[in-house]
């Protein structure tokens, strides 16, 4: 931290509230400690961040993607994948700089409200919140998706009035959202294991299938054409799978809490984002090789159900039938979490009314951002749409990762004396120029529909801050 | 003086018996003021709703030990993690022993049951500043095989608590936790050595943990330094 005291958000909303002084008087390795001398314990580690990331993003990349992707793209939707990957690489280097500078809870919008002004802040953070809104909905429709398979593998064939897929969907998101109001203890250490079965289950499966498809098992399968419809498909189903890369910011969403953020906080985001994009990329491989892509779009969201069975019959189907079920629970659950965190931070700055922030008395919990969160995703999973889901949460993200890169520039030029950040970005002109382009761009190659959601999502963002907030000031403060 | 830290869940009215003031009274005492917070809540969220009335709280049990005669510091933490928390805040107010609060209306017996790691002779010289000028009986006991009574006997002698208040007992036998249980009930308050990391620790949860919901009374775990 620098020598001279940062000032402080200044300025009211409409409700007459101000933004909350800033708590930070000193940022240790283990505890943040209020200018009042309260400590707030960080507990969170190298392993649980890492999880946080991998958890977040992998649920949908693996067990929702690939039949989507490659039936869009054919076998070229690895370079879909690898394109995501790099692009989400540009933009967690520079999250990373900027979250060591600022290790507190809010991510994205703390750092871009902090260096763009109140404005871009409202509407990133309005965007963050929605933004893992539409990812939840759309985990909990893939997760209702592998609900369904199992059950119909069982021999159990539901016929109810709503699409069971939908329905299964809603009743475990409301379940989420139940648990997480009465406060659930260890449910990190929980996702730590979840994360740690899923990657072992997907490396034993890619390893051998990796194997296969080379031709070391019995007979070396006949490569398809690489990009049967050319390469526009490439970006536009780039496009649709970013959503499996949505996670690494919600490592920063929780930056308040990392144990050691300095060192942490870019191992995590980075570590998460290379992790996810090599089983990523080994997975189209794989399921391409085992099928044709055109058989695997005929899957859908359960497609490597089938890749599994190719490979490893019935034991290999209910392997990868829970291991779908517990990434994309896991996956929802987080992004729930992560969601109710952004309400928090812009209550905390008054750009939501203060009762949004609140913690309920019996449970411990934040309630109301819980139910900010949780309601509307159960409205989404209503709708059923995966694909559009899944570009509207990843057109809200990226926008907010440009800015994450635009933010990176800000703050280099004109860095204030409190500045400081233990990780620095190498060629950062490069890094976060490019990071910028290349996620604004991406949102170009999405669906009309998902393009116009979006839209007009930022311009009510936009409306609630002149209507709420214009006051508010948070530029360069601390 | 030796200094202890007394983690309390201020906000769950988690409070301060008599006997144990009165066992602290002489010390230097780090009170722990801590709130847990569920996985959901940031700390920070915790803090706004909740950080001054847990400060008043605080500031009460800090005012009833002062008022007793002890020197006080009060640390206030809202954490996700009880044992971090604790074991962080006592490895840097480099405090000899934490104490699980327990009740006692006056604490007129100690019972140090020796386990864990073989830090005898810190124990002896915390149980000697404890009961130093204090109607206070003394009985102990060793579920260590390595140590005899005579040893533990001695050690405490050495540190200064007077042979009068001393009784050395036959371990009951079982397994250290079965051992203490059968007979912690019967004393005012319990002080042990901090238990060393084992399989059941780690399957079990932490020893001092099990003690402490065994014994009705204060349990004080002596740090082992390295």
């Amino acid at each position: 931290m620098g020598t001279e005291e940062p000032p402080s958000p200044t300025g009211e909303n409409r409700a007459g509230e101000e933004p909350s002084a800033a708590p930070v008087g000193e940022t240790t390795d283990e505890a943040t400690v209020t200018d009042e001398g309260v400590e707030l314990e960080r507990t969170i580690g190298l392993v649980g961040g890492l999880a946080i990331g991998v958890g977040t993003m992998i649920g949908a990349g693996i067990f929702v993607f690939p039949g989507l992707a490659a039936e869009e793209a054919g076998p070229a939707a690895a370079a879909s994948y690898a394109i995501g990957g790099v692009i989400a690489l540009l933009v967690a280097l520079p999250a990373s700089e900027l979250a060591t500078a600022m290790p507190r809870s809010g991510g994205g919008y703390y750092f871009i409200s902090r260096s763009l002004g109140s404005l871009p802040g409202a509407i990133v953070g309005i965007s963050l919140w929605l933004g893992l809104v539409f990812a939840s909905s759309f985990y909990l429709v893939g997760f209702g998706s592998y609900a369904v398979e199992l059950l119909g593998r069982a021999g159990v064939s539901l016929s109810w009035p709503v699409p069971p897929t939908v329905a299964l969907g809603l009743v475990f998101g409301a379940l989420l959202t139940g648990m997480s109001f009465t406060g659930t203890e260890n449910t990190a250490k929980l996702q730590n294991g979840v994360v740690a079965l899923l990657l072992v289950i997907l490396s034993v499966f890619l390893g051998y299938g990796g194997l296969d498809a080379v031709g070391v098992f019995g007979t070396s399968s006949t490569p398809e054409t690489f990009s049967p419809f050319g390469f526009a498909p490439v970006f536009t189903t780039a496009a649709l799978v970013f959503t499996s890369y949505l996670g690494f910011a919600q490592v920063a969403t929780v930056a308040g809490e990392i144990k050691k953020p300095g060192r942490n906080l870019p191992l995590a985001m980075v570590g998460s984002v290379l992790l996810v994009t090599v089983f990523y990329v080994a997975t189209i491989f794989v399921a391409t090789s085992a099928f044709g892509s055109k058989a695997l779009g005929k899957f859908g969201e359960t497609a490597m159900v089938e890749v599994a069975g190719e490979f490893f019959g019935l034991p290999g189907v209910i392997a990868i039938l829970i291991a779908g079920l517990l990434a994309t629970v896991s996956s929802a659950n987080a992004s729930i979490m992560s969601s109710s965190r952004a309400v928090y931070a812009l209550s905390r700055d008054a750009l939501l009314p203060k009762k949004a922030g609140s913690v309920n008395l019996k449970y411990g919990t934040p309630h109301v951002a819980l139910a900010l969160a949780g309601v509307p995703v159960l409205l989404l999973v209503a709708s059923g749409q995966t694909e559009v889901l899944a570009e509207v949460a990843s057109f809200l993200h990226l926008v907010m990762y440009g800015l994450i890169c635009v933010a990176l520039f800000q703050m280099r030029r004109n860095a204030p004396d409190w500045y400081d950040p233990d990780f620095r970005v190498p060629a950062y002109r490069a890094v976060a120029g490019v990071g910028a382009v290349a996620s604004f761009g991406l949102i170009a190659f999405m669906q009309r529909l998902s393009q116009v959601i979006g839209v007009a999502l930022m311009i009510a963002a936009a409306a609630w801050y002149y209507y709420y907030a214009r006051d508010v000031s948070l530029k360069g403060v601390l | 003086m030796s200094k202890i830290l007394l983690p309390l869940r201020v906000l769950e009215d988690e409070s301060l018996s008599p006997g144990l003031i009165g066992l602290l009274a002489p010390a230097d005492v780090v009170v722990l003021g801590y709130y847990r917070v569920p996985d959901q809540t940031p700390p920070g969220a915790a803090r706004e709703q909740f950080g001054d009335r847990a400060q008043s709280r605080l500031d009460d049990v800090a005012a009833a030990l002062r008022d007793a005669g002890a020197t006080v510091e009060t640390r206030m933490v809202f954490t996700g993690e009880v044992e971090q928390t604790i074991a962080r805040t006592a490895a840097e107010a480099d405090a000899d022993a934490v104490v699980h609060p327990g009740s006692a209306m006056q604490v007129e017996d100690v019972l140090v049951p020796l386990v864990g790691r073989p830090d005898l002779a810190a124990v002896a010289e915390f149980v000697a500043s404890l009961v130093a000028e204090r109607d206070i009986d003394v009985t102990t006991f060793a579920l260590d095989d390595d140590l005899t009574a005579a040893d533990v006997t001695a050690a405490l002698a050495d540190a200064g608590v007077d042979a009068d208040q001393l009784t050395a007992a036959d371990g009951p036998g079982g397994g250290p936790v079965d051992a203490i249980a059968s007979v912690a009930a019967e004393y005012d308050a319990i002080v042990m050595g901090e238990p060393e990391p084992s399989l059941t620790e780690w399957v079990f949860g932490e020893l001092e943990d099990r003690v402490a919901t065994e014994s009705l009374g204060p349990v004080f775990v002596v740090r082992a330094r390295e």
